[in-house]
């Protein structure tokens, strides 16, 4: 039992629906603002009947009249856009382009399908060979679906879909393609489906075929159920309009209704809610429209159902474009939030990574100054005749010639040592400060063998007790000096003897200077252990 | 369907044909039918490696070039805080496992789309192909899963009973993969431009989730970065990846307790709303 109540479906597609033109290029910006431009095509416009176990319907109607369209919102797969549908048992549809899954060899689709139908895992595999047989598809069986033509396709679909026995089953024009043999075996197969309490439709071109199996035809024209009766009556009537010189096909508007002695009746209990009533489903209750000259209620109804579509879809597009907007302003405020952080890296960048120590001043084959540090990079003067005395410590590697310089600016000390013939290693060598100087730099100078040398200079700066003490400038306590080969860019070595310096700073120095010093430890570990 | 009512109470013994059924009644249908996700995932499988000539040999090498390309590159390129202990094993377990999150949203999203056909032909629960999808994702996971545990002894990880905890993790991993690939897969039926979107936000999660970094490393500056990088859903499942994995990589406490939110929220947020459009996929576009 189905019962179908003005049943109305709109398809939406991405078409303007008129000609296309030159301004519809690749250049158009229609083409570049995207397929926003749908339109909304009816595709059944108010089909009503009532049909019960024990029948066989045929369905008929010109290309593009809305058939298949019927017989996909009857069995759920596309939803309707207003109107009922009712049936006892979820129709099944044996559709013509139902390809079920191409590259799965017809076994597997059969057993795909068995399951989709709810059959059990068990179920399925017994009734797989029943299938494979009905179809006969021999060896073809094994062999992936998408090589099959369109009639072993459709042998094979009609194969699955009747395998479940009682239900209703829709077939569009599914046994159009097959061979004679396989044409009289299905509508042998219908009739079964039909005598075992099954209610089978059928769209067909093939009149001959609908004269053999169905005693009802409903003929559908542009969306709309036109006729309503016994086959041969129904389809005296649409051979005589197929003949009919000035009727056109798909479309045209102007030509109007069919007319028939058959008009289809509306559902009873639409009318009369009372169960009763339904079965005086042959009484002639709708009246035909004819033209576009017509003021009945399904003309109003049609002119409401527009408004409401038309209001719709302003609404629709509103929305996306207030979304096209936000997604804009979207887009924007990335766009400065990626810019402010790039910034914001930016002047953070140097905070990061304050190195005092890389100072590559080595020359390949010169001296390693490894570690040359002072107690102090302040000296704190109480009067600017007084002297300070400070302890310098260095160590240097493969030095022959060591020289200490002070003055305004870091100078060769060999050239102009203050203390010349220095040991190679030393701690807590005492110099002097004057503090009549701001600052002074002491330049540590070695020379080897082969008369290369390097330099390596501490910034000493004097501290008076004045009400406003001097800014500190940014001090370099130590440069760790050694020769840089590309392959070992490693600093670590080095890194220990920065340690003693800031923890023995007073609180004036800047405080970001211990803080890197754990993160840098700890990562700059495990980089050599997992460098293969 | 306004006039449903009184029509329906005329008939009591049918039922409305294109209307989506109760969530209950949805779910129970689906689970009767479990079957056809099983088959249908195991087919597509075997069809999509068949044609190749090294067969099921593409699915371990793909992410075995990621992990190679990646590891060549970071290599050289990654040092400081961001660098990972025990480098290698940290990324290989990263890439094997995000693989999972990448595939499952990939083919989960074009789960309605790409099998149009099989919709519009046979009425099931439509639920059934995203989850077959995730399905079949699965399975391409056990080879992967195995090349792991061979790769990470190989690199001399010590084995031990946690590694067997790697299944629940990626359990949980692709119910919240499912979730998310439900969402996706009825976005795509009518929004296309969901599709193009799926590359991009599969690129944001691959940084935010620290495949070939140490997110702790890399925002260990930033607290509130950081926190929100540990709440990324796919950086949760790989961060419990690497815990039971690798040794020396726990995961902290708030990603064992978000990992099992995040797969029950997004899989019932997904559930709903993909069920809400049931009678609708079959009309395409």
């Amino acid at each position: 039992m189905i019962v179908v109540d003005d049943v109305h479906v709109d398809y939406r597609v991405f078409a303007s629906g008129k000609r296309m033109t030159a301004r519809d290029s690749l250049t158009s910006l229609r083409s570049l603002r995207g397929g926003r431009d749908f339109q909304t095509i009816p595709a059944l416009r108010g089909v009503s009947f009532m049909a019960s176990e024990g029948e066989t319907i045929g369905v008929v109607g010109h290309n593009g009249s809305g058939k298949s369209t019927l017989f996909r919102a009857m069995s759920g797969l596309i939803p309707t856009s207003s109107g009922t549908l009712l049936a006892r048992e979820r129709p099944v549809l044996l559709g013509v382009n139902a390809a079920l899954v191409p590259e799965l060899s017809g076994e597997n689709n059969i057993k795909l399908g068995l399951l989709a139908m709810g059959f059990s895992e068990e179920e399925a595999a017994a009734r797989v060979d029943e299938i494979a047989d009905f179809a006969e598809l021999n060896e073809f069986i094994y062999h992936p679906m998408k090589t099959y033509s369109s009639g072993m396709g459709a042998r094979l679909r009609f194969a699955i879909a009747s395998a479940k026995a009682h239900s209703i089953l829709l077939v569009d024009e599914a046994l159009a393609v097959g061979d004679r043999r396989f044409r009289i075996k299905s509508e042998k197969r219908i009739r079964e489906l039909r005598d075992s309490a099954g209610l089978v439709m059928i769209v067909s071109h093939s009149v001959s075929s609908l004269r053999d199996t169905c005693e009802r035809v409903l003929w559908v024209h542009k969306g709309e159920l036109v006729a309503d009766g016994p086959t041969d009556d129904v389809i005296d009537d649409y051979v005589a309009w197929t003949k009919k010189p000035g009727e056109s096909a798909v479309g045209a508007a102007s030509t109007g209704r069919p007319r028939t002695g058959h008009p289809p009746v509306g559902v009873a209990g639409r009318t009369s809610p009372s169960p009763a009533a339904a079965g005086a489903k042959k009484t002639e209750t709708a009246a035909i429209a004819i033209g576009s000259v017509d003021d009945g209620p399904r003309s109003t109804a049609r002119r409401e159902r527009y408004r409401r579509e038309t209001e719709k879809r302003r609404r629709r597009n509103m929305g996306l474009l207030a979304l096209t907007g936000a997604a804009i302003l979207l887009a924007v405020a990335a766009g400065a939030i990626i810019g402010t952080l790039a910034t914001f890296a930016d002047s953070s960048a140097p905070i990061e990574t304050p190195q005092p120590t890389a100072q590559p001043t080595a020359v390949e084959g010169a001296p390693v100054i490894v570690d040359f540090t002072s107690s102090s990079t302040i000296a704190d003067c109480t009067a600017e005749d007084e002297i300070v005395e400070l302890q310098l410590s260095w160590q240097i590697d493969d030095a022959t010639n060591v020289a200490l310089a002070a003055g305004a600016a870091e100078v060769d000390a060999l050239d102009d040592p203050a203390r010349a013939a220095l040991p190679t290693q030393a701690s807590d060598y005492a110099v002097a400060f004057a503090c009549s100087m701001e600052t002074a730099v002491y330049t540590l100078t070695a020379e080897n063998e082969t008369g290369a040398r390097v330099n390596a200079p501490i910034t000493v700066t004097r501290v008076l007790p004045s009400p406003t003490p001097e800014p500190e400038t940014p001090v370099q306590p130590v440069t760790p000096v050694q020769p840089v080969t590309p392959t070992d860019p490693d600093p670590v070595v080095t890194d220990p003897a920065v340690d003693p310096v800031p923890s023995e700073e007073p609180s004036a120095e800047p405080s970001e200077e211990p803080s890197t010093e754990p993160s840098e430890e700890p990562s700059a570990e495990p980089s050599a252990d997992a460098t293969p | 369907m306004v006039e449903a009512r009184p029509l329906a109470e005329s008939f009591p013994d049918l039922y409305p044909v294109g209307v989506r059924p109760p969530l209950r009644e949805y779910l129970a249908e689906t689970w009767q039918r479990r079957a056809f996700a099983l088959r249908l995932s195991g087919n597509r499988l075997m069809s999509s490696l068949l044609p190749n000539r090294l067969g099921v040999l593409w699915i371990v090498l793909k992410p075995l070039a990621l992990a190679i390309i990646y590891g060549t590159i970071f290599n050289f390129v990654l040092a400081g805080p961001a660098r990972p202990e025990s480098f290698v094993q940290f990324l290989i377990v990263g890439i094997f496992v995000f693989e999972f999150f990448t595939g499952c949203l990939g083919s989960g999203s074009k789960a309605i789309i790409a099998n149009t056909k099989l919709v519009q032909s046979l009425g099931f629960p439509r639920i059934l192909l995203p989850i077959s999808a995730i399905l079949e994702q699965a399975m391409r996971m056990v080879p992967v899963v195995i090349l792991l545990c061979i790769l990470l002894l190989v690199f001399g990880e010590p084995i031990s009973w946690s590694w067997l905890l790697i299944i629940p993790v990626l359990a949980m991993m692709g119910v919240f993969n499912l979730g998310l690939a439900l969402v996706a897969a009825r976005l795509s039926v009518r929004t296309r431009d969901v599709q193009q979107m799926i590359p991009i936000i599969n690129r944001i999660l691959f940084y935010a989730t620290g495949i070939f970094f140490s997110v702790d490393g890399a925002l260990a500056d930033y607290p509130t970065l950081l926190t929100i990088a540990h709440l990324t859903p796919t950086y949760e499942y790989v961060a419990l990846a690497r815990d039971v994995m690798l040794s020396g990589h726990d995961a902290p406490l708030l990603v064992w307790i978000a990992a099992p939110i995040w797969a029950v929220v997004m899989v019932t947020i997904g559930t709903i709303f993909f069920w809400r459009a049931e009678a609708r996929y079959g009309l395409g576009e």
